[in-house]
């Protein structure tokens, strides 16, 4: 069955710290921190997404590429043909820069995989590797995400007109926003929405209240 | 019957990537608002996306209504202690499609705690809210062997058999889902309010009882949230057991419900050899199975 996005609205941003009520997000699933839930479906999606790189090869690297292109396809279908047309897919970049062994092109990919998109740019390029915020207690803030990214201006133009900023999990929103802002500054008044295949919610009420 | 046309294009495109995109506070807001129209039941409401299978809540509601009565709905729930929660809506991701298995499929249901735990494999233990010792026993045994057969144990938190199998389930750290007749943050019965509180927190709690509808209403209509929501935990289990009920007890909701939906019913044996009841001997000729010892229930659990 088609899965339509849901938004980010009053009653679900709590769990994102960084966003903001102008941050116009858009999700597919939702999955729950804290816990093993392993078993569940999303949670698995996510974490064959998230097979490393140098698995390539073997047979635990095939899982990835059919989350892959489960997520491209079912994101093509909430998109809708008239936006895919004109609008960019702009993933956001990899934590591991690119020539680190564990360089992750997932999201470009995943952008790729996507049936009908015609223009995906990777307009936003990481000037060198961050420890990957999934597997980091440190995780980089909005300002070490804006130090390390630059607009890859050899990939300018046209400009676009319509940014959807492609990432598989939103947590705080630390990406998006970074994303958002360097995107603002080089492109002011063109309109930018986060897309997450899930974004995670947390179980306990007290846990980040 | 004419299905009542859709009056309002609450999800536009507009000028962004998504189709139909879905607001869950939007649809929450719209969902109340049907239910405190005049003569709102879970029927008429299901008839009504019965006829429009993709409408949603917002299709119906103008928006600023439905944002009305959302707000309201989040102070509500604020004010009862309710400071985090979720919605399952249909059309969304994530809404368990068995849900459409019942007769009145229910469009969207508030929860807190982990979601996943439904995609768990799931089995509801039912019963009477004035057992026996033996049934209180029963229960609890039940609850363990589910547990240590890596089932989930959902119930209904009232009094009496469905307290015995969520504590007995927790108490043996397995998992358990509440599935209650009440709104979020309403505790019915009282005495229940830890376990309730403590279900939300570390498992999954279940509420489709719209927060403001059961506001405006006296107790006499609330208590038809109870039987409805036996309709639902049955569609979210793959299987009810009920361990004690009597003649007219509201459990038998369940039990009807499970094999219309195509589910299985499970019935302890002790419950035929009683003279007094005649609902045994009957759903056991629609289909149910009388559990005569442990191995009965795995096998028709398979």
């Amino acid at each position: 069955m088609t899965v339509r996005f849901r938004k980010i609205d009053d009653q679900n941003r709590g769990h994102h710290s960084y966003l903001t009520a102008d941050d116009e997000c858009l999700f597919l699933l939702e999955y729950t921190s804290g816990q093993d839930y392993s078993f569940s479906a999303t949670n698995s999606l996510i974490s064959n997404l998230k097979k490393k790189s140098s698995l390539a090869g073997t047979g635990q690297y095939r899982y990835k590429s059919e989350a892959i292109d489960a997520c491209g396809v079912a994101l093509g279908e909430a998109i809708t043909p008239k936006w895919l047309a004109a609008g960019t897919l702009l993933p956001v970049p990899p934590s591991k820069a690119r020539g680190d062994p564990e360089h992750d092109d997932r999201i470009l990919r995943i952008c790729r995989a996507i049936p009908g998109a015609v223009d995906v740019r990777e307009l936003v390029v990481q000037t060198r590797s961050l420890p990957a915020a999934h597997e980091s207690d440190q995780r980089p803030g909005i300002d070490d995400l804006l130090e390390v990214y630059r607009i890859d201006e050899s990939k300018a133009a046209p400009a676009p007109s319509s940014i959807a900023v492609i990432d598989d999990v939103l947590t705080n929103g630390t990406h998006f926003r970074a994303m958002k802002t360097i995107l603002q500054q080089r492109f002011p008044g063109v309109p930018i929405f986060g897309v997450f295949i899930a974004r995670r919610v947390f179980p306990n009420p007290f846990e980040c209240s | 019957m004419v299905p009542p046309a859709r009056l309002f294009t609450a999800r536009p495109d507009g000028d962004g990537p998504a189709v139909n995109p879905i607001s869950p506070l939007r649809e929450l807001g719209a969902y109340e608002a049907l239910w405190l129209r005049n003569g709102a039941t879970v029927k008429t409401i299901a008839d009504r996306f019965a006829g429009d299978p993709t409408a949603m809540p917002s299709d119906f509601v103008e928006p600023s209504e439905a944002d009305r009565c959302a707000r309201k709905v989040l102070q509500r729930l604020k004010a009862a202690g309710v400071h985090r929660f979720g919605v399952r809506v249909n059309h969304a991701g994530d809404y368990p499609q068995r849900l459409r298995d019942a007769r009145h499929p229910i469009e969207l249901l508030y929860y807190q705690g982990a979601w996943e735990l439904t995609e768990t494999r799931c089995v509801a233990v039912v019963g009477t809210r004035k057992p026996t010792d033996n049934a209180i026993k029963q229960t609890q045994r039940l609850a363990r062997a589910l547990v240590e057969q890596k089932f989930t144990v959902v119930s209904g938190l009232a009094t009496g058999i469905d307290t015995a199998a969520h504590t007995a389930a927790i108490e043996a750290n397995g998992r358990t889902i509440a599935v209650i007749g009440t709104p979020l943050g309403v505790y019915y019965p009282p005495e229940n309010r830890e376990l309730q509180n403590r279900i939300a927190n570390d498992f999954l709690l279940i509420s489709q009882v719209p927060v403001l509808r059961y506001a405006n209403q006296a107790v006499p209509q609330n208590k038809l949230f109870f039987p409805e929501r036996n309709i639902t935990m049955s569609a979210l289990t793959e299987a009810t057991i009920i361990v004690e009920a009597g003649e007219t007890s509201g459990t038998l909701t369940q039990a009807r419900a499970a094999l219309h939906q195509g589910r299985k019913l499970l019935i302890l044996n002790s419950l035929f050899e009683r003279s007094d009841l005649t609902w045994p001997a009957n759903f056991e000729a629609r289909g149910a199975v009388r559990v005569r010892d442990p191995d009965d229930i795995w096998k028709a659990l398979g």
